[in-house]
This record gives structure tokens, sequence and C-alpha cells, in this order.
């Protein structure tokens, strides 16, 4: 057995490795191609980020780490808002002194793909993100939404999944589905999703869900889903809330209940985390409300909320209730405080959490600051709070285009002993 | 093909027929591919220029409150052409991302007003929130078929 998937693990690293070469090949060749459709504007952003801290390993050593990351958003387009464009982000690590991670250096392609507008039209190849209906994903493949008439509207992707890759390679790895939505403006929003994840050719997940939102009663919306496991026919989750909105003040009940095995359950492949909920028959039902206040338009708010979770096999239930408070000016683009309480069925999964925080601009120069504090009624590895402290400040170069920014925390609690960590990141951003 | 998985692909091909058949022409195809004003901070709430009679979208459900980082979920699930008009799929990949090392409110340590999630020391914290609720999690750490984040301290 240990021979087997010894042999399995290198198929695997090899197939991934293969593929990765492949998927980076494509993305340039993809990025190479952008100046023969005669590029008319382009948007590019880099973020580079030095890290400076330590780490004892578990011989007992002390590391010290020095990683440098680097971020590059990258947005080409002939005529923005229609016809051909390019789309990019891309991470990389190196490390300056010690090895942080696995390797001395890592990355990856966040997205990368070539986008096609027309009226009604928008088709995308290459690697994205789908967030619609049942769908969170990200894949290697291609996309198309386009109107049918003027109030439905369909999506359709596919192509091999990334999130899988983890698991046995990326061999066998697919995500396929849609959306068809229908909208009467001012009254409903209707939509049908389905989605199909395999992993190495076996289906892990296979999910069909309705969405609707509702607007038919003055200043109230109610939006929702419910989602149902295709290959059980039961249900995995139904999630809807409400907004309501009465003078300055937003009121937003909701209702979330989930099924840990209709969710967590992908057959003999679950991952070992959660092979117990697969295996269980829990369900939470999470009841609560947030109640907003505008002391001011859009610059003082106060903000009540609390949920009430419910679990049907462990027959115990959880509390959670907090208030806030936030302000906002041209100066301060955000201030504010949170107090908040978790009171669950026993002490150990009690707690008391406060935040303060607040972030100056004015001109070129940036001020920001941060506290978080976290009192466990019982001690969590022999620590029974945990405090967190950040502070921050930047200037803008070169009109705005460019940022640097030096900042620090403190970090006291049951897995770090005052630590202490800098990072100082530069930001350009070159518009065409 | 299972016979649940041919019922689902039949009853959506239905659906769209259907919803085909009764579609009119009206203007709400004709959303902008952009929001074509720029927005300057402090930003204003979408209800603020746009009012509750304009039926082309539920502004009020997409008004950008200062919840907007907890309330986003819904709205954003059955609205991404209008979350398109604003934002490019970076800013969504900013929170929506499993294959990249630093967590956001690190990467953006100094944008303390963005409430995002993981503020402070998480690890103690994470354990508490994964017996309340752990499905929560994967609004952003991907799918829980695959739990990335997960498998490196807790195993395969």
């Amino acid at each position: 057995m240990g021979i087997e998937r010894d042999e399995i693990q290198e198929s695997a690293k090899l197939t991934g490795k293969k593929t990765s070469k492949l998927y980076y090949f494509i993305t340039l060749l993809l990025a190479w191609s952008i100046p023969a459709v005669a590029v008319a504007g382009a948007d590019i952003s880099s973020e580079t980020i030095v890290r400076f801290y330590e780490r004892e390993d578990y011989g007992g050593d002390n590391r010290s780490l020095a990683p440098l990351y680097e971020y590059l958003t990258l947005e080409m387009w002939r005529e923005r808002g229609t016809g051909l464009s390019f789309h990019s982000q891309l991470w990389g690590r190196a490390d300056l002194a010690d090895k942080s991670g696995e390797k001395k250096s890592d990355g990856e392609i966040i997205y990368g793909y070539l986008q096609y507008l027309s009226p009604g039209v928008d088709f995308r190849v290459g690697r994205q993100s789908i967030y619609e209906g049942v769908a969170n994903e990200p894949l290697d493949g291609g996309s198309i939404s386009f109107d049918l008439g003027g109030m439905a509207s369909l999506s359709l992707y596919g192509g091999p999944s990334v999130s899988m890759a983890e698991e046995d390679g990326r061999s066998g790895d697919l995500v396929y589905g849609g959306r068809l939505s229908h909208t009467l403006p001012g009254v409903y929003s209707l939509g049908l999703s389905y989605k199909s994840l395999s992993n190495d050719s076996d289906v892990a997940q296979e999910l069909a869900g309705v969405d609707a939102s509702l607007f038919m009663i003055p200043s109230t919306s109610v939006m929702g889903r419910s989602t149902i496991n295709v290959e059980s026919g039961e249900w995995a989750e139904h999630s809807y809330e409400a907004l309501i909105l009465v003078g300055d003040f937003a009121f937003r009940p909701h209702f979330w209940t989930f099924d840990y095995a209709e969710i967590f359950d992908a057959g003999d492949k679950t991952p070992g985390p959660f092979q117990f909920l697969a295996d269980g028959e829990e369900q939470v039902t999470v009841v609560g409300a947030a109640v907003d206040f505008q002391l001011t338009e859009d610059a003082v708010m106060i903000e009540v909320k609390g949920d009430s979770y419910n679990y049907e096999e462990r027959n115990e239930s959880a509390n959670y209730a907090a208030v806030a408070l936030e302000v906002r000016t041209a100066e301060i683009t955000g201030a504010g405080a949170e107090l908040g309480r978790m009171e669950g069925e026993t002490s150990d999964n009690s707690y008391t959490i406060g935040r303060g925080y607040a972030q100056w601009r004015s001109g070129i120069y940036l001020l920001s600051g941060d506290i978080v504090y976290a009192a466990y009624d019982e001690p969590v590895l022999g620590e029974d709070q945990s405090l967190f402290l950040s502070l921050g400040g930047g200037m803008t170069f070169m009109g705005g285009a460019l940022t640097l920014k030096v900042s620090g925390d403190y970090t006291s609690g049951p897995y770090f002993d005052e630590d202490l960590r800098a990072m100082v990141t530069c930001d350009y951003h070159f518009t065409k | 093909m299972s016979g649940k998985k041919l019922t689902a692909i039949i009853i959506f091909f239905l659906a769209a027929i259907i919803v085909t058949g009764c579609a009119v022409t009206n203007k709400y195809s004709n959303l902008p591919k952009r929001h074509p004003e720029t927005i300057e901070r402090p930003q204003p709430t979408c209800t603020q220029c746009h009012t509750e009679e304009d039926p082309t979208v539920d502004f009020k459900s997409m008004a950008h409150r200062q919840n907007w980082v907890q309330t986003h979920r819904l709205p954003a699930y059955s609205n991404e052409r209008v979350c398109e008009m604003c934002h490019a799929q970076s800013f969504c990949t900013d929170c929506h991302q499993t294959r990249t090392e630093l967590k956001p409110s690190l990467r953006h340590q100094t944008e303390t007003q963005r409430a995002m999630i993981h503020r402070g020391d998480y690890l103690p914290r994470h354990s508490f929130d994964g017996k309340l609720n752990p499905v929560a999690c994967f609004r952003c750490h991907g799918n829980p078929k695959s739990s990335e984040t997960c498998r490196s301290c807790h195993g395969r």
C-alpha cells in the first residue's frame, strides 16, 4: 500500500507539473497575443510586499524570515467595456532569508482569461472564477453568459477544475454547470443553477439550486437560496434574508440551515477533516438579525446584531451578540469599534471579543491602526486571552500612482508569544 | 448517466425553453458593462443617486452599507453583472481565494476599514468557528470537497 501511494503521488506530481507548465504557457501565449489585437488601454497594478519576522521550527532553531511577495494584476483592452480584453492576476513569493514555506519560492496564476463582450454576450476563456448560483469555483476553461430576450439570461461554464488539484493531481478533474435567470424588474429575480464537480473522473459534488430575490413590497427586499445535493436528492442548504428599510434604520433578519452530510460528503474522497460531518446527520440552523442605524448619512453607523445557532443531533445551542459603531468621513476612511460575545453551550465554546480600528488619509499621507482582543472563558493551550495590535503608515507619490507603506503588528496569545512582524509594501498602478 | 442527473438536465432545459418563450424585449439587458461615473471617496451608497423607483437594479439591496462585507453574499450570487460594473475580478479574489499564502487582512494590513475577515490572532478563534458552522468557512476557502486550507494542518 505504501509503494502504491508513493507511485500515485509521484505520478500526480508529474501530471501536476506538466499541467502547470501547460497553463503557464497558455497564459503567456494569450498575453503575448494581446499586442496583435492592438491594445488601446491597459491597467497594470503591482503590489510588492516584503515581510520580516522570526519563527522557531520543530527542532528549536530560530529562523529569520523575509519573504518577498509580488501580486501583479493586468487588464488590457481595445475599447473598454466592449470587444476583446485580457485580464490576469498572478502572485509569487521568493524567500530573501530562510525558507518560509515548503519551498524557497512559489507562485500561482490566480486568474488569466481572454474576454469578449458584446451587447448581451460575455464570453471568457482561460483561468477564471465563477460566482453564480451554486457555483463558487475557479476553473481553467470557458464561460459564456448571454441574454435571452430582455428579462432572462443564461450562463454556462466548463473546464478542468482548479480547486481539486491537491487531490490526486489534475487528471480527470472537471467542473461544469450554468445558471438560468428570469427577472421582472422591480418585482422579482429568479435563478436556477446547476454544478457538477469531478475529481479524478469521479463525481465529487453535484449541486442544483434555486435563488430568488423579491422586491414587491416598497423598502423591502427578500433574497435567498436553496441548494440540493443532486446525488442524494436531499436539501443541503436553505439561506434566506430580508432587508427592511425604515427611515435611517435597516433591519436584516436571516434564516440559514445547513445539512452537513449533504455538503461535506464526497463519497470515498471526503477530506479527512470533515469525514465525521459527512458520516453524521447533523443539521445546524442559524436564526439572527442585524439592525443598523445611520446616525448621519453615510458617516456614522451603529449596528446591533445577534445569531442563534441550534444543532439537531448535538442538541446544543450557541448565541452570538455584538454591537458596532463606525465613522467615515472624507479623511477618516473608516474608524470604529465592535464588542461581541459568543456564548456556547459550554464554557470552552465561549469568548468575548473586542476590536478598535481606524484609517486616516490626508493628501499623500496614510495612517492606520488596529487592535483586536479576545478573552476565552476556558484557556486555549494554557492561554485565556489573545491580543493583536497593528500600526501602519504610508505616502503616495507620482500623483497617487505609487504608494509606499510600512506596517507592523504584535501578537500574543495561545499560539504566539510576543510575536513581532514588520512589512514594507510598494503599490504601483499604471493606467494607459 | 444517473436518472437524477438526467432529470435535472431535462428540467433545466425545459425551464430555458419556457423562459425564452416568455421573454420580451425591454431595457434590462442594456445594463452598462462599467459604472458610467467614477466613484470618489467618501463612497456614496447606490440609493444616494439612484431612486428606488428605478427598476433596472434593486439598488437598496446592492447599497454598500458599512456591514456590506457580511451581507454581500446573496446579492452578489444573483447579481454578478452589477458587481462587475465597478469591481474587477481581482477585488473578489482579495478574499475568495485559497491559492495564495497571505490572508487578506495581512496582505492589506493598513486597510483596516475594509472589515476583512480573520483580523487579529485568528488561529485560536478558528476552532470556535469551525465547531460553530464550518460551512461558512467555504464562502472564501474554496470547496469543502478539497478543503485546501485545512489539509496542511488537519491532514487529508
